[in-house]
């Protein structure tokens, strides 16, 4: 069936995030507050993939200098409402996107007890005073809504993710396949010894899948050695010399693939530590009708973990990758990871009915499309839980942020994070962004030190952090359009992420120097 | 309040501005008075015009040879629905000088082979944001080549970025100084390709059966008939054809975008990744044209699937063996099997291999000629070779040349028999 026209414009995105996470994207509605060049930037790269609705705040009027930093406001719209300007232009980007302009001032906004966030799924805010910030992040922590805090100044870029928690399921890993060489089940085990290699024609022993190969030869391996594996690295040498001897003829691609993949059996199929921690998760003690269908899962996961039958294993992905081998030795070998992928599945289903029972929840309440897919990626699940801003922007907060500062060298953007941690106390301090267009001068360096000392006492000032304030004074507290545009691009990745509940994100903060092209990440 | 900091940093030197640098409106004139050519003008090349024109320059050209396509529009934001079919540069030329005034933007809808030398030395640096290996050798060999040591106004810089998917790199070229474009080509993966054999007799993946269907079907169903790989009904009949050959072979996951996917080899594109590639090379054009603080050197990976990562380094130049900024009498090495015939070496090494990856090369060393593809007489006349073993024609010590009409420098290489 040749695709929708819809499908063929967001062609190149399902291609990475398919119909589910296209789908969550339009039943999405994000909030911009301040319509600034980083907000608007941000924007572009959400509506022209379709997020479904926006709503830009903002109260100011659109400025000639506006127009040299920000795309979407034109000649004709000076002195008309930057939201409703922005709103239009962006609009444009996107038929299928819903946009909406809302005259107001957003620090006014965040005070207002009365106003319903909760019909955004995300909140953005840029370019505003710090106290506003905080204030809102906790009345959006409250209600689990997640805000990127973002602005830039000078060359320098800042953007915060603060979010309670996300659970991913489809994390894309670079690759599913898991072969279990190690624990091979009864079904792979027939199929290994169906095969007589000194009787197979030559073309046919050509053509014997590398797994079927290393699993003979670790058989024939364990009789050898009381029943154990190639452990230690000289054996495992031996093991190669095991099977070289065995080929042939020189060039044989399937033992050549067989001798390359002797590390996998060198790797013992365990739990991997990240979804053991999330198997052991508080999360999952007092689960109840409303709990989240991951944690439910994530509980049925466990069970099966733990059921006898299983090893304490996973369910298997049941994804193969090609390999040298005639057409029906390669589907009857990816048919058996296949078949035992699915049998893994429907024993979990029987599990999470049983829980689903226990919570009072019908079986059907969560799709066996959803539940494959939580089998095929139980290797990779991710957790993402997030921090309060109040606890990194205590004086507290920012002493320890100073103490990692110093294992960093000399550009380290951890010191450009300290000194805007600073700059953004200074504008607190002295004036709000949205009152007046005041610059910082060089007047200001010995306040923004005299700052800086007064916060990290009793602990010495560091040349590296008074250079970026050199530097943010030099630039009079301006922007650049490239650092917008770098953030925004940023930004709304890590919006996608959220909105699709894939890949992984952020977690939490990342300072970008356009002097030196590095960016840099921690969780603070 | 919006401050725009290119007024104040012309002014003040800044704590990691080079020496040499010296504050004035005279930065500001150069910036507004440089030409700056901007090659390509779809994903990162809209991205790239809007930076650029809000970065202070005045006067940017742009080529592109591409239409716009519905697959464009997820993207490339100053195309819509109703610009389908039209020149892209054109269209992205027009929208953003009416966008931004005072800046001129001067749209070329062709090739970028179609200009000469003269045409490329107009400009005070290039900024490039393609998709096309090919394209990117041939304006970086140019660039290579037109550097005069005795005129540094001859050093065009060229930046350059890609991007696929989440993930893409920024880097700074300064021709004949810094590695170039030619010097990091093995850092490409070798091309993805399917043996012929296991496509006739034991297709595994759809993947194989869809090469089936467009490499071997379609010239014997529609002999002398061109695949349009644009055109619907072509893909469609490929999917049909290779959904029946899996349907055979019980092999699953035939779906008609894998079908397009393989056949187009698309690559996936969100406008995020490539607003974060392109600022980072705009931001680049700026530091470089004004000196306002120093620039990129010379190479920035991103990452983004993972949290945000990115890594920069200094890519090194082959000061010796780079086939195009090369000094010295550099030549690649490539180690081949004894009995590898002259046609084989062609098609699975210097077809596929990252660092050579010619798509009709002519060969030939100081004795004699391998193989020409032209003239028709010097072809028939060589043809003949390529059955022959490589080792019966070339020795070890010999140098082998290699000319292909995409590239404008030819690759010499030796052997090394396994
Ligand atoms: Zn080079």
């Amino acid at each position: 069936m040749p695709p929708s026209e819809r499908d063929r414009k967001y062609d190149r995105q399902l291609r990475l995030w398919a119909g589910t996470g296209q789908a969550a994207l339009e039943a999405s509605h994000v909030a911009l507050l301040n319509a600034s060049a980083t907000g608007c930037e941000l924007m572009k790269n959400l509506i022209l993939p379709g997020v479904g609705e926006f709503t830009i705040i903002d109260d100011s009027l659109v400025k000639p200098d506006d127009l040299k930093l920000n795309f979407f406001f034109n000649d004709e719209s000076v002195g008309s409402p930057r939201s409703v300007i922005a709103c239009k232009l962006l609009g444009e980007l996107n038929q299928d996107t819903r946009g909406h302009a809302l005259f107001q001032n957003p620090e006014v906004l965040i005070n207002d007890v009365d106003f319903q966030w909760d019909k955004f799924s995300v909140v953005i805010i840029t370019n505003i005073s710090e106290s506003s910030v905080r204030k809102l992040s906790n009345i959006l922590w409250n209600k689990s809504i997640p805000l990127i805090y973002v602005y830039t100044v000078g060359f320098y870029g800042y953007l915060r993710v603060i979010n309670r928690e996300i659970t991913i399921v489809d994390t894309h890993p670079e690759s599913l396949v898991d072969l279990r060489l190690d624990q091979p089940w009864p079904e792979l085990i027939d199929y290994t010894m169906s095969f007589d290699l000194d009787s197979l024609p030559i073309l046919d022993y050509a053509h014997v899948p590398f797994v079927v190969l290393i699993l003979k030869f670790i058989d024939q391996w364990k009789s050898a050695h009381n029943g154990l594996m190639p452990g230690t690295y000289e054996e495992r040498t031996q093991f190669k010399q095991l099977i070289n001897d065995a080929r042939k003829a020189s060039d044989l691609e399937n033992f050549d693939e067989a001798l390359a993949s002797v590390w996998r059996i060198s790797q013992k199929t365990t739990i991997p530590p990240d979804i053991l921690a999330i198997l052991n998760d508080p999360s999952i003690d007092n689960l109840n009708e409303e709990s989240p269908d991951f944690w439910v899962l994530v509980k049925a996961l466990k069970r099966f973990t733990e059921a006898p039958r299983n090893n304490g294993l996973l369910p298997l992905s049941g994804v193969l990758f090609d390999m040298k081998a005639d057409t029906n030795n390669y589907i009857r070998l990816q048919t058996i990871y296949r078949e035992k992928s699915l049998a893994d599945v429907h024993f979990f289903t029987e599990l999470l009915n049983e829980l689903l029972l226990e919570l009072n929840r019908p079986s059907s309440s969560i799709s066996s499309e959803e539940i494959k897919l939580f089998c095929k990626n139980c290797r990779y699940l991710n957790v993402t839980r997030g921090s309060k801003l109040d606890s990194e922007f205590s004086s507290e907060g920012f002493r320890s942020a100073y103490e990692l500062a110093a294992f960093s060298e000399n550009h380290d953007p951890f010191y450009t994070y300290l000194a805007l941690r600073v700059y953004s106390l200074f504008l607190d301090k002295n004036w709000y962004y949205s009152e007046n267009g005041k610059q910082i001068t060089s007047r200001d360096d010995v306040e923004l030190k005299n700052l800086f000392k007064s916060i990290i006492t009793p602990f010495p000032t560091v040349p590296a952090v008074e250079k970026v304030f050199s530097e943010i004074i030099r630039t009079g507290s301006g922007e650049f359009h490239n650092i917008c545009s770098f953030m925004g691009g940023i930004g709304a990745q890590e919006i996608l992420k959220l909105l699709t509940w894939q890949y992984i994100p952020l977690n939490n903060t990342i300072i970008y120097d356009g002097i030196f092209g590095t960016t840099k990440t921690w969780k603070l | 309040m919006t401050i725009n900091a290119l007024d104040r940093v012309i002014e003040i030197i800044g704590p990691f501005t080079d020496e040499s640098y010296v504050p004035g409106p005279h930065v500001k004139e150069f910036l507004e008075n440089s030409k700056v050519l901007v090659i390509g003008a779809g994903g990162l090349g809209c991205e790239i015009l809007k930076n650029l024109a809000l970065s202070g320059f005045k006067d940017i050209h742009v080529i592109d040879m591409d239409t716009i396509d519905i697959s464009n529009l997820n993207r490339q934001f100053l195309f819509r629905a109703a610009d389908i079919g039209k020149p892209k540069a054109t269209v992205a030329a027009e929208f953003v000088s009416k966008r931004v005034k005072g800046v001129k933007i001067t749209p070329y809808f062709g090739k970028i082979q179609e200009k000469n030398e003269e045409y490329y030395s107009q400009f005070t640096l290039v900024v490039c944001g393609l998709d096309s290996v090919e394209a990117r050798r041939w304006i970086n060999a140019l660039l290579v080549n037109m550097v005069d040591d005795e005129n540094p106004e001859s050093i065009k810089p060229l930046i350059d970025g890609g991007t696929e998917g989440f993930k893409g790199q920024a880097r700074v070229i300064i021709p004949t100084i810094s590695s170039c474009y030619e010097c990091s080509l093995d850092m490409l993966g070798k091309q993805q390709t399917y043996p012929i054999c296991t496509i006739a007799n034991t297709p595994r993946l759809p993947e194989h059966c869809i090469e089936w269907a467009s490499e071997l079907e379609w010239v014997k169903v529609f002999p002398g008939k061109k695949l349009d790989k644009d055109n619907m009904e072509n893909i469609q009949w490929l999917y049909e054809v290779a959904l029946q050959r899996a349907n055979e072979f019980k092999i699953t996951g035939v779906t008609y975008s894998l079908t397009q996917g393989v056949i187009k080899n698309i690559i996936p594109s969100i406008a995020s990744t490539n607003a974060v590639i392109a600022a980072a090379c705009c931001n680049e054009a700026l530091k470089i044209v004004t000196s306002v603080n120093p620039y990129l050197d010379n190479y920035m990976m991103y990452t983004g699937n993972e949290g945000v990562y990115t890594y920069t380094f200094q890519h090194q130049r082959k000061e010796k063996d780079c086939p195009v900024c090369g000094k010295g009498n550099g030549y690649l090495t490539v180690s081949i099997p004894k009995d590898i015939t002259l046609e084989d070496f062609i098609t699975e090494e210097l077809m596929l291999r990252p660092d050579i990856k010619v798509k009709s090369p002519s060969l030939r060393t100081v004795r004699t000629v391998l193989y020409f593809q032209w003239p028709p007489q010097l072809k028939e006349a060589t043809e003949r070779n390529l059955s022959k073993k490589m080792i019966e024609l070339v020795n070890e010590d010999e140098e082998i040349v290699i000319t292909d009409p995409a590239l404008p420098f030819s690759l010499r290489l030796r052997l090394f028999y396994e």
